[in-house]
């Protein structure tokens, strides 16, 4: 093929890139346009461009009239959940990966495998177990339900980051340490934690946005009391859909967004799902 | 001399990984203030060795005793053993003072004692500006002379070096062995020192141990190990060596000496002290600096003379490498020094004779 | 939905002979203390997954709803039930399209992606909407293929269609929304397999006289089958447990396990039943999962 061919070849391959990440982006981006229709319709194109779908967001802050009351405390039950599944996952999530690392034993890729199931585990499943599961024992505080379900789905993404930095920690710096008079629990905390720190600030912010992102298993195991804001935008999307809801999508897409692009200067995504990026 | 204690004593140290003995029934001493390479190809079990003293491999068999006392199951953050790593290991997130007090730190020094005593280790390895920089704004060779001090400030009783220079480049290479030895010996320190370069244990040691596949070959001064090698493997792993292969005709016990028939045609004598007799077959090892060309054009027939010609010259500096083909075309290295007015101008193709003076030639087993 | 780990290899190899390993095997009773918390957080999926077993084996009674017994009836129902029997089939179909959709929209952007100075920017544009609220993507989606959405616009605008079509709530649209969520789950396996194929391999073909289109197709493309089987089990294991899809854009008309088992356990409350088709939907998704993994692993290793 001549020159003139190979450069068609990259035209094509770049337009076929755009094309598709254009389309990737679609769902957000109109999400995104409709926030700022001026019409109470969904159509595309937007009639017109106005904010006034954000100032009725603001009014459903104080439950006024049109949406579900709660959504505030929706919001707060959000970030609270992700909160704790966040720190929970942390503290048991590093530790974990730093027995995968440091012991070899017999079964290891097996027990390497059990921790990160809950990753590709049917989430319909997990929601319906547990929900079994507390109904049968009873008593059981639906904010502990929820922590839970979000605790088994957040730990892996824990284990995955903080093992991928751990995977770069120079064993030798541990080594030196120790032959520095460091007994394992000083190691630790005074050249491994500090060197991981990275992989660890990036898995919090990832088990946070798993857990505030969630819908499937909080689906199963929310409460009147503590509906998660997924939960709060399904059950608007049953009843009436105007562009208010699509102001608060686009916020809560913003707030994600903030966060991811904290997570990837930290550890660049790609590398997270095996990638060189 | 063996009346004193020695810092150091490993008996009859064993460890295996999986099926293979990594160090096998291994035991040597480490005197007070001695400096003593462990040298062997990679692989022979020298790290492992190493590693055991720090107490980072725990032994299978054997003993490891510090000063007399047992220290074989000690954890490593228990025993006074400095060891400077191949690529420093130096603690990125720490300054270069941070990571000299370390040591100290953890030990629960106070922090007048900690700070005076960071002085005095930087002091030591000349780098005392330099303790608010991060390890990675210095050179590879300052690097390193952060790892010692780190190691001397945390007050280590004991010296390892495991393979330190092989990140540094030839010309700093030799600066620092220089410095680390003259501070070795400022010190009194008893050291030991992994490498797989002889030219860098013979220049530095005290004493050597030659390794191979987990086992000391030979243990001795620069000087006894590679003048009187022990065995093919010490002849050939300390330097470029000539081997001749040939049958043994006849032992001469009053003289010590052996006559050998080489294959390459001609007769050898060399020293022969063994109790018994030599094997049939035997080979015989010879430096090529030892060997001199004692005239041009044909002859020989005398014993310890070798006909053969000049198949390549190589000139490097301070001696000239003659590669010379015997009547069998076996290559014979012979290295000449050159002198002003250079005598070793022999070209390829001319004939020579080879003079194998008998005290050179190291006669062992094929 | 769900994303890290999902071709991260296994665990790299340990440096120098597994200095790791025998520094401290032996000190592994003590170590294990490490695993503890996490093993209670794992277990206790064990122990939903083993409660969901037992339920599947009692019995159902409409007025008592669940009576405690053994029974293998519920199972035999998966088999004999025709609604049971049409969601399989639905999930199968659903299933099967989406990924060989996901396949062939999503290799070239794989190709792309591996041969891009920009990787880590598309890396972060393809991996951020797997992060987002999956309500919100359906939601979009909703907006997307109304009546007066943009798709609808589009194709009556440029005269495909001669008036609006409904799409929401019917099979294509989940099958539109589950392309988009999981397309990549189909690109990153096949993206880095593609990535570690030695670029001189492609300019050695050209070389011995392969043109660039025969050179991926004898070269390229065969040193990534690997990938491509990766990709195309993660995708199908997923699309057979996805739940928001159906949910949201199927609007009640699309009937896949997961929406069956979702009315058995809230609506019907036959939880035996549920608890069955629970178990089998599990079964289904690891066996493909274990295959997956089997070829992950293959890959990380480099001897696909």
């Amino acid at each position: 093929m001549t020159s003139v061919g190979r450069r068609l070849g990259a035209i094509l391959l770049g337009s076929y890139l755009v094309l598709f990440f254009l389309y990737l982006e679609s769902p957000l981006l109109i999400i995104f346009l409709t926030s700022f229709s001026r019409g109470a319709s969904l159509t595309f194109p937007p009639d017109g461009f106005s904010l006034h779908w954000y100032a009725r967001l603001w009014d459903y802050v104080h439950d006024a009239a049109g949406l579900q009351p709660g959504l505030v405390a929706s919001a707060w039950t959000s970030v609270w959940l992700g909160a704790s599944a966040m720190a929970g996952s942390v503290v048991v999530g590093v530790l974990v990966a730093f027995g995968l690392r440091r012991y070899r034993f017999r079964g290891h890729a097996l027990v390497r495998q059990c921790f990160l199931l809950p990753i590709l585990f049917p989430q319909v499943v997990i929601g319906v177990g547990l929900l079994l599961w507390f109904s049968a024992i009873r008593g059981v505080p639906s904010w502990l339900r929820l922590v839970l379900g979000h605790l088994i789905l957040t730990l892996p993404y824990v284990i995955v980051t903080a093992g991928a930095s751990l995977d770069t920690l120079d064993e030798k710096l541990e080594e030196a340490a120790m032959n520095l008079g460091a007994n394992r629990l000083q190691t630790f905390w005074h050249i491994t934690l500090p060197s991981i720190r990275s992989g660890i600030v990036s898995g919090a912010l990832f088990a946070w946005l798993i857990s505030f992102a969630n819908f499937t298993v909080t689906f199963f195991l929310y409460s009147g009391e503590m509906r998660p804001l997924p939960v709060w935008i399904y059950e608007n999307l049953q009843r009436v859909i105007d562009p208010s809801l699509a102001a608060l999508s686009t916020l809560v897409v913003l707030l994600t967004l903030v966060v991811l692009l904290i997570m990837n200067r930290l550890v660049a995504l790609g590398r997270l799902v095996g990638l060189r990026g | 001399m063996n009346q004193r204690v020695p810092e150091l004593r490993l008996e009859h140290v064993t460890k295996r990984f999986g099926s293979t003995a990594a160090v096998q029934d291994v035991s040597f001493c480490l005197w007070p203030g001695e400096f003593l390479s462990l040298l062997g190809p990679s692989g022979c079990g020298k790290t492992t060795t190493l590693r055991m003293i720090a107490g980072f491999v725990v032994p299978d068999a054997g003993r490891i005793l510090c000063r007399g006392q047992d220290i074989t199951d000690e954890p490593p953050y228990r025993r006074d053993v400095g060891l400077v790593f191949q690529n420093y290991a130096l603690f990125p997130h720490m300054t270069v003072a941070e990571n000299v007090a370390f040591g100290l730190k953890m030990r629960g020094a106070a922090r007048s004692v900690t700070r005076d005593r960071v002085q005095w280790a930087l002091e030591l390895v000349r780098m005392p500006q330099y303790g608010t920089r991060r390890p990675h704004e210095l050179s590879g060779g300052q690097q390193q002379r952060v790892a010692v001090a780190r190691v001397l400030a945390a007050g280590a009783s004991l010296l390892l070096f495991d393979e330190p220079f092989s990140n540094l480049d030839a010309k700093l290479r030799k600066a620092m062995q220089v410095e680390l030895r003259e501070l070795q010996q400022r010190l009194g320190i008893a050291t030991i020192h992994v490498t797989h370069d002889q030219q860098e244990a013979m220049s530095m040691s005290d004493r050597l141990i030659v390794m191979n596949s987990g086992q000391i070959e030979q243990e001795g001064t620069p000087e006894e190990i590679y003048r009187h090698p022990r065995s093919a493997f010490v002849a050939e792993f300390m330097g470029e060596c000539n081997r001749l292969a040939g049958r043994v005709v006849g032992v001469d016990r009053a003289r010590g000496m052996a006559e050998l028939d080489l294959d390459a045609g001609g007769r050898l004598l060399a020293p022969w002290s063994g109790p018994e007799d030599p094997p049939e077959r035997a080979v015989a090892f010879l430096r090529p600096e030892h060997i001199t060309i004692v005239s041009s054009g044909a002859g020989g027939g005398q014993a310890n003379v070798l006909a053969g010609t000049v198949r390549r010259r190589v000139y490097l500096g301070p001696v000239t490498v003659l590669y010379v083909s015997l009547n069998d075309d076996t290559d014979v290295l012979v290295q000449c020094t050159n002198s002003l007015n250079g005598a070793s101008g022999y070209g390829p193709d001319a004939r020579v004779q080879l003079h194998l003076p008998p005290p050179s030639v190291r006669l062992m087993p094929l | 939905m769900s994303l890290a780990g999902v071709s991260a290899p296994p665990a790299p190899p340990r440096s120098r002979g597994g200095a790791g390993a025998h520094r401290t095997g032996r000190r592994l009773p003590w170590g294990g203390v490490l695993f503890l918390p996490g093993a209670l957080v794992i277990g206790s999926l064990l122990v939903a997954c083993l409660i969901l077993f037992r339920y599947s084996l009692n019995a159902w009674d409409p007025v008592r709803t669940m009576v405690t017994s053994w029974t293998g009836a519920n199972y035999l129902a998966l088999v004999r039930d025709p609604v049971v029997r049409r969601a399989f089939i639905e999930t199968l179909r659903i299933g099967v399209t989406v990924t060989l959709v996901c396949l062939v929209l999503g290799y070239p952007v794989a190709y792309g992606i591996s041969r891009s100075r920009k990787r880590a920017l598309l890396m972060f544009l393809l991996v951020a909407p797997l992060l987002m609220d999956a309500l919100l993507r359906s939601f979009g989606w909703l907006v997307m293929l109304g009546h007066h959405g943009l798709v609808n616009v589009l194709l009556t605008g440029l005269g495909v269609w001669a008036s609006p079509k409904r799409l929401i709530y019917t099979p294509l649209s989940v099958i539109i929304e589950m392309i988009h969520e999981l397309i990549p789950f189909m690109v990153l396996p096949i993206a880095s397999v593609l990535e570690r194929i030695d670029p001189t391999l492609h300019e050695a073909a050209m070389n011995l006289r392969a043109g660039p289109v025969r050179a991926f197709w004898f070269i390229t493309l065969p040193l990534s089958l690997p990938g491509v089987l990766a990709g195309t089990l993660l995708t199908f294991a997923l699309a057979m447990s996805a739940f928001v899809a159906p949910l949201i854009l199927g609007g009640g008309n699309v009937l896949t396990m997961t929406i069956l088992i979702q009315q058995q356990m809230l609506t019907t409350l036959n939880w035996p039943l549920g608890s069955a088709e629970s178990i089998a939907l599990v079964l289904v998704v690891l066996a493909v999962l274990t295959a997956y993994g089997r070829q992950a692993r293959r890959i990380a290793r480099g001897s696909a």
